[in-house]
């Protein structure tokens, strides 16, 4: 996977990652991201997978516990980063938006 | 009842959109996949019901080490907790299922979905075809070595072998081409969030398999055997097809009849079983009723085994008893190689009891005026067996003429056709020249 891939995220890549600001397990991910967006976005298990192994490889996020078949997982800094870019650039875009929309409101 | 069945399913195994459209068919008639193989896939009985299914591509093996399976289970029970049920694996696909129609997809990124396919169709679609091609371009360049080289060898013995090697290319071709095609619009697609559908290849498909069955057993007969044994095949994969029609209609008629499922599945296997006696019956008697082109000779043990020698009625074009009167039995054996560009009759004629007297020749006719010199060469100027050197036979005119010098064996060749004899004696320039007359001009 190339390493340009995750310089912005999908929505869904967005919403996995937030949902591992604490440990978290794979079909828990899924119920969260559910819950947060109010059913508006949902993960399917593949993707999630995959996603999952391809964050692990490029150490995006790292494997807590291992309890069975269920697999715990956690941000890591380099997660944390791509997060907060992620949400400063939403941010900057909502802004941009604001200052040109608000002002034609105004 | 019967509790599985196997059919011949020809889908591409990339072809997920329509593999899952098949398996809900299928489950609707009661009928669960439960194994994936190349070819057949085999089905369990169920209720008939309606369920969704999604065929998904995980890119680890399945069958490797402990690690690796687990790794699976956990993919499985993720797909169990987003309400899909695991069916089956073959290999790195996996098909899953669900009751609820309105369950969320296993896929929800278009991309990473594509990419996954991917992963999986490098090996299976690009690699396999990829092989097939190669291994197809290999057999073409093994043949062409081979017809340059002893052509009369290559083209009676390999053409039925090689000649299909190119429809098997570009059949390879054609797959890795949709697929590469498919995949370079499904990207696109995906970049902008869309989901692709597959198309199905599989009636192009069945254009080519059937035909290249066909025709290469009917060229397989040509070359092996001769014209009335390819009537015989050509006649029995006609009753082949007649007693199918025959099968589907009974069945078709019995399938709007009132009477109990299992009453009808009797009829069905009944009527299959029977159909097929009568094929083979039909098989059978044609085969003995069919003339045959020579009769057996009986000859007592020798070396304690029983000996046969036969004897072919067709007219030979030049037989022993025309050099040398004797009363003793004679058997004349032919054997025949017709391919599409030589045509090859050798006769061996020898007294039965004593073998004492012998006479073989070979009549090769080239219908490639290209491939005539080459031939020439095999039979002749490099037949390092027989040592052939140009010479003159007496009375014999218009024929290039060869002579052996190690045994009493002489070579002709004349517009196409090249004949050599063997003569069991030291023949005079009479016998040479009325023999080389005869082959020359004879009718093959």
């Amino acid at each position: 996977m190339p390493r340009t891939k995750f310089q912005t995220l999908t929505e869904q890549m967005f919403y996995i990652l937030m949902c591992l600001k604490n440990e978290c397990c794979g079909t828990d991910i899924m119920e969260k991201i559910q819950q947060i967006t109010d059913g508006r976005v949902a993960v399917g298990p593949g993707t999630l997978y995959n996603l999952l192994e391809q964050f692990v490889d490029e150490d995006i996020i790292c494997e807590t516990r291992v309890e069975g078949r269920r697999r715990s997982y956690i941000l890591t800094e380099k997660g944390k980063n791509i997060l907060e870019t992620e949400y400063n650039r939403i941010r900057t875009q909502a802004e941009d938006y604001r200052r040109l929309f608000g002002e034609e409101e105004k | 009842m019967k509790d599985t069945k196997r059919r011949i399913e020809l889908f591409s195994l990339y072809d997920h959109t329509n593999i899952e459209k098949h398996l809900e068919k299928m489950a609707a008639k009661g009928w669960l996949i439960e194994e994936i193989g190349k070819t057949f896939w085999r089905y369990k009985r169920i209720e008939q019901q309606k369920l969704k299914f999604s065929v998904v591509y995980y890119p680890k093996k399945v069958n490797e080490g402990i690690l690796v399976s687990e790794d699976r289970q956990n993919f499985i029970d993720m797909c169990s907790a987003g309400g899909w049920d695991f069916v089956i694996s073959s290999d790195k696909m996996h098909v899953f299922c669900s009751e609820n129609e309105n369950t969320p997809p296993i896929e929800t990124d278009a991309l990473i979905q594509i990419e996954c396919i991917h992963k999986f169709a490098k090996h299976e679609i690009i690699g396999n075809y990829l092989s097939l091609a190669l291994a197809c371009i290999l057999i073409i360049a093994s043949f062409g070595y081979a017809v340059w080289n002893e052509p009369i060898n290559a083209i009676t013995n390999y053409l039925y072998r090689a000649w299909f090697s190119p429809f098997f290319i570009i059949f390879s071709l054609y797959n890795i081409i949709s697929y590469l095609v498919w995949h370079k619009k499904a990207m696109i697609a995906a970049k902008q969030g869309e989901f692709s559908k597959t198309k199905r290849l599989i009636k192009i498909e069945v254009l080519f398999w059937v035909p290249i069955y066909a025709c290469s057993a009917l060229l397989e007969s040509f070359t092996l055997l001769r014209a009335r044994y390819v009537l015989f095949a050509i006649g029995l994969i006609a009753t082949a097809v007649m007693l199918l029609y025959l099968f589907r209609f009974i069945k078709k008629a019995f399938a709007n009849a009132k009477m109990k499922e299992e009453t009808k599945r009797i009829i069905k296997d009944f009527t299959a079983l029977f159909l097929f006696i009568v094929y083979v019956a039909v098989g059978i008697s044609a085969f003995q009723i069919m003339p045959k082109p020579y009769e057996k000779i009986e000859v007592e043990k020798s070396y304690g085994t029983d000996v046969s020698y036969v004897y072919h009625d067709e007219g030979a074009p030049l037989n022993i008893e025309e050099f040398i009167q004797t009363d003793k039995r004679i058997s004349k054996e032919k054997f025949c190689d017709n391919a599409i560009l030589v045509e090859q009759e050798k006769w061996t004629q020898f007294t039965v009891e004593e073998k004492d007297i012998y006479l073989r020749y070979e009549i090769t006719d080239i219908h490639y005026t290209p491939l005539y010199e080459r031939c020439k060469n095999e039979l002749i100027t490099e037949n390092k067996i027989y040592d052939f050197t140009e010479t003159q036979i007496k009375g014999l005119a218009g024929y290039e003429a060869y002579q052996s010098s190690r045994l009493d064996s002489f070579a002709f060749c004349h517009d196409g056709r090249i004949v050599q004899i063997d003569f069991d004696w030291e023949p005079t320039d009479e016998q040479i020249a009325t023999a080389a007359e005869k082959l020359m001009n004879a009718d093959i």
